[in-house]
């Protein structure tokens, strides 16, 4: 079930918060968290039961060792503490790995030694790469003693909430159980604000993700085919692609916090205009959040992080940001993706290190400056989104190619009239088009307020406090008055009518 | 963060959110259903505001499903593009008793489709009678198919409420939908330049009409280059799933992309039983394209696969006659031998001459349409040969039979046997097809 559908608003979404609400009001608060933990499943299954049969023992292992770890570190046992540790982390690793990468590992092994091992196609269940994290940070944590034992319905419904369960915020679990216990307590005014952020985010997947998703896929679709794209076409759809990804995710994680918050509970702040940033250390702290924050202190801060020397650090960061490459998708692309952020963030952190032996501050802080730095940072992250976003490499170095002007340029088409109704169109879209669309798209994610700006919402408590938000302008704060909700109702409506695509198709001859 | 609010706060703004969306969709309804851009209801048709209706010619499957609903059918015409052209529900060949008849083929049809628009059509007003038109290609295992533009969704699937209601609300969605909305500026912006409408509000699809439409390629290339052109498409119809495919390392498995269970030939069966069933007549043929067709099929191999289809075929109404043997079995007339129409002779390269019986080897004019509707129904004169009925008695010999017929025709007819075998050859060097 999506969010964007049908099913889910009219449908699920009231019958869940009817349930979960309606057992809270009577004060059986225990009985709404069991009825949400329960309701997340039913969302999960709905695309197919079979994930279930993943989700739930993986659910009851992890509880069963986190809770064995921490009664072992508590009668002090340590090397046993330490084995059931290691074995939590490769229950959890080994399903990522077979679910996501064994198709991958066969075929390029069969690629290297001329083989023809068979293994068929891994369905991959959705949402895992995201509870596997939650969970090894979970596990970390109760290991290194900072969690203690765990209640298994609490647990539960931090792994299975479903706003978050499909594709974040990566949720730590400091964030969210203790907000289990305070349910009772909930502020209605938290389900208007909810309501209010989920229209937004709606909003932003329907009509500005949809409209960049539209003239971005049939460019990288040619590309992939081996058209010889032209300038102008290669960069509309590297840009508008650049734009559906952010409008897109930034989207789904506002969805999944409105969600959240009609149901009391708070989500992360997973994006904070991320194209806003000056360099990539800014970009990744403000891109998935929740993602850099997990690679940052169980993968980079485990790997020794800065502790061992400058060397050894960029080492470090460069596998982070290798293995965060993989974690998107198993495939060369993302590899490289992966590769050329490591490499940016060296060359940001070498940069720093230059200014600051030339007595410099560490950023540019003329406009000027400021500026530059965020178009060389934009320019860096949008060549990476084609590694991101192409089908194989072949089609991505294609795309660079042609943006570079390998193809030169070619006027983008005039929107041709074709006689009524009877045309095959095979033309694909105008890139002139596409172009303006991305320009204007990106200018909002520019120069607009994001979503926490304008509702004044921060995350929850937990051990990495609430987020912080950039300062916006006042008069487009959100407040609860009649100008805001008739707004939000066209909002909705609008998003409700361009959900509906009514199918069309042209061909005469069968 | 605190957001202090008083409760009367909070429920008068989430009441307005409610009510400010409402008021916007039912707005966007009310004009959709005014304009109707889709003949969903035709209410009013209002000449210079809304009576021509250009959204339907590329919705011809949702278009079809509302008709279905209004006109309320008592006999049906299942089929392709073929029978969408050539069989007219105004033959004075119907039986009375099954009045009103509607065609409801379309391009393309799988006999999946035709399954769902059946139980359709049957839910909406209990069918006397259906037409089955069946090309050869329906005849196989290949799993049951759907094109992209067919939504189940629309059709409903008996008269119970909850497919009522199911389908009320997927009415709903397009009523609300902005697209919906932009066909309605569109319609009414259309109504100044309204061409002749080439779909009959009986179903048909008027080839007198759409082929004679100045853009149409039957008129650009003319009649024999227009032919020349299908027999081309066909032959790339045939071949291209033997195109040398590159494996695709990156591409993500969909889980959504699971092939039917259930085979094009199963969903025949599937149309038999629920005729049987319901008490409906059915009347299966196998529709009679041009020669070039069948020696397109012939050349790249498919023969055997077109006489084991009809054998199946065959297959499939004995064993429902045996089971019921009180009723009468349901007939199958196979119009796709060698006879006077499908041979018809293609006029001269270059010239703008018109044949007869085509618009082109797989499109047959709706006066061969009647003689396949005198024949079924005896009500007229049919050439010799033309429309076998296949019975498990009379299958081998028939088969025999049209083979000898195609040696004929090939004997006769060098030239086109020579054309075909040169547009096959030139498709398989161009897509580097390995024999």
């Amino acid at each position: 079930m999506l969010f964007n559908s049908y099913i889910f608003i009219f449908l699920f979404l009231p019958a869940a918060l009817l349930l979960f609400h309606g057992l809270r009001h009577r004060g059986h608060d225990r009985a709404a968290v069991f009825a949400l933990a329960a309701m997340s499943l039913v969302f999960y299954g709905w695309w197919s039961p079979k994930y279930l049969l993943l989700l739930i023992p993986l659910l009851f292992i992890n509880y069963g060792i986190a809770n064995s770890i921490a009664t072992l570190r508590c009668e002090n046992r340590h090397h046993q503490t330490l084995g059931m540790f290691l074995l939590g982390l490769a229950i959890n690793l080994t399903a990522l790995g077979y679910y996501k990468y064994a198709n991958f590992f066969v075929d390029n092994v069969n690629a290297l030694f001329g083989l023809n091992l068979y293994l068929a196609t891994i369905i991959l269940p959705l949402g895992i790469s995201f509870f596997t994290f939650q969970k090894i940070a979970l596990l970390v944590d109760v290991y290194s003693g900072k969690t203690r034992r765990l209640n298994l319905l609490d647990f539960s419904l931090f792994v299975a909430f479903f706003p978050q369960l499909i594709a974040g915020p990566i949720v730590h679990h400091s964030e969210v159980m203790p907000q289990f216990k305070q349910l009772g307590r909930m502020q209605a005014s938290l389900f208007i604000l909810g309501m209010s952020l989920f229209v937004m985010g709606l909003a932003k997947k329907v009509l500005l993700a949809d409209t960049a998703a539209a003239y971005a896929t049939p460019q990288f679709d040619a590309a992939a085919s081996g058209v010889q794209l032209d300038m102008i076409a290669a960069w509309s759809g590297a840009l508008s692609y650049t734009a559906q990804l952010y409008f897109d995710f930034s989207a789904y994680s506002d969805m999944a916090i409105g969600i959240g918050l009609m149901f009391g509970i708070r989500l992360p702040l997973n994006f904070a205009s991320p194209y806003k940033a000056a360099n990539i250390i800014d970009f990744w702290r403000r891109w998935h959040m929740t993602l850099s924050r997990f690679l940052r202190d169980y993968l980079y801060i485990p790997l020794g992080g800065n502790r061992k020397g400058k060397a050894r650090r960029f080492v470090n960061l460069f596998a982070t940001m290798l293995l965060g490459g993989i974690w998107h998708g198993a495939g060369w692309t993302f590899v490289v993706w992966g590769a050329l952020h490591g490499g940016y963030l060296i060359i940001n952190h070498g940069w720093r290190e230059l200014r600051a032996r030339l007595g410099l501050s560490s950023e540019a802080s003329s406009r000027f400056g400021i500026w530059l730095a965020r178009a060389i940072t934009f320019l860096s992250v949008v060549v990476a989104w084609v590694f991101f976003r192409a089908s194989d490499m072949d089609a991505a170095l294609t795309m660079l190619s042609a943006m570079a002007g390998g193809n030169g340029i070619a006027a983008p088409s005039a929107l041709s009239q074709f006689p009524p109704d009877l045309s095959l169109s095979t033309a694909s879209v105008d890139s002139g088009i596409g172009l303006g669309v991305a320009c204007l798209l990106l200018l909002l994610a520019w120069f607009a307020p994001n979503t926490q700006q304008i509702t004044g919402y921060v995350g929850p408590e937990g051990v990495y406090g609430s987020g912080v938000t950039e300062p916006g302008p006042t008069t487009l704060r959100w407040n609860a008055s009649w100008r805001w909700a008739i707004f939000i109702g066209i909002l909705f409506a609008a998003s409700l009518m361009l959900m509906s695509r009514v199918s069309e198709f042209i061909y005469f001859q069968f | 963060m605190t957001i202090s609010l008083t409760p009367s706060q909070v429920k008068t703004y989430a009441l307005t959110v409610v009510l400010t969306t409402l008021l916007v969709v039912a707005s966007a309804v009310a004009l959709n259903v005014a304009v109707d851009p889709y003949g969903m209801y035709r209410i009013s048709d209002i000449a210079g505001f809304n009576s021509h209706k250009p959204a339907i010619y590329n919705r011809v499957r949702m278009s079809k499903a509302y008709d279905v609903r209004r006109i309320r059918p008592r006999t049906i015409i299942l089929g392709t593009s073929r029978t969408h052209l050539g069989i007219r529900p105004s033959h004075r060949a119907w039986p009375a008793d099954g009045l009103p008849v509607y065609n409801l083929a379309f391009d393309g049809a799988t006999t999946k489709e035709m399954y769902y628009y059946l139980r359709h059509a049957h839910a909406v007003q209990p069918l006397r009678r259906v037409l089955l038109g069946l090309d050869t290609y329906h005849l196989t295992n290949a799993p049951g198919a759907t094109r992209p533009d067919f939504d189940a969704q629309l059709l409903l699937q008996d008269r119970s409420i909850w497919s009522q209601t199911w389908a009320s609300l997927a009415d709903l969605k397009l009523l609300a939908s902005y697209d919906t909305i932009l066909e309605s500026i569109a319609t009414i912006r259309a109504q100044k330049q309204a061409p002749s409408e080439w779909f009959a509000r009986d179903g048909q699809r008027l080839g007198e009409v759409f082929f004679r439409q100045p853009w149409e390629h039957f008129q650009t290339l003319g009649p024999r280059g227009y032919f020349d052109e299908i027999d081309k498409q066909e032959v790339g119809y045939k071949l291209e799933w033997r195109i040398p495919q590159k494996a695709d390392r990156n591409a993500k498995p969909n889980p959504d992309s699971q092939a039917d269970s259930t085979t094009s030939l199963g969903y025949i069966k599937h149309i038999i039983e629920f005729c049987r069933d319901h008490n409906i007549e059915l009347v299966v043929y196998i529709t009679p394209s041009h020669a070039h067709q069948l020696e397109i099929s012939a050349a790249v191999g498919e023969w055997p696969i077109i006489e084991n289809g009809k054998r199946a075929l065959v297959q499939l109404l004995e064993d429902d006659a045996n089971k019921h043997r009180k009723s009468p079995a349901f007939p199958l007339f196979d119009f796709s031998g060698y006879t006077t129409v499908t041979s018809e002779d293609l006029p001269p390269s270059g010239s703008r001459v018109e044949m007869g019986y085509y618009w082109e080897s797989s499109h047959f004019k709706d006066n061969v349409g009647d003689m396949v509707l005198n024949r079924i129904f005896s009500a007229g004169e049919v050439p010799r040969g033309f429309g076998i009925r296949l019975d498990s008695g009379k299958i081998d010999a028939t088969l025999l039979d049209i083979r000898a017929q195609q040696k004929t025709y090939q004997t006769s007819h060098p030239d086109d046997i020579a054309h075909i075998q040169r547009e096959i050859a030139d498709y398989k060097l161009t897509h580097h097809i390995q024999d």
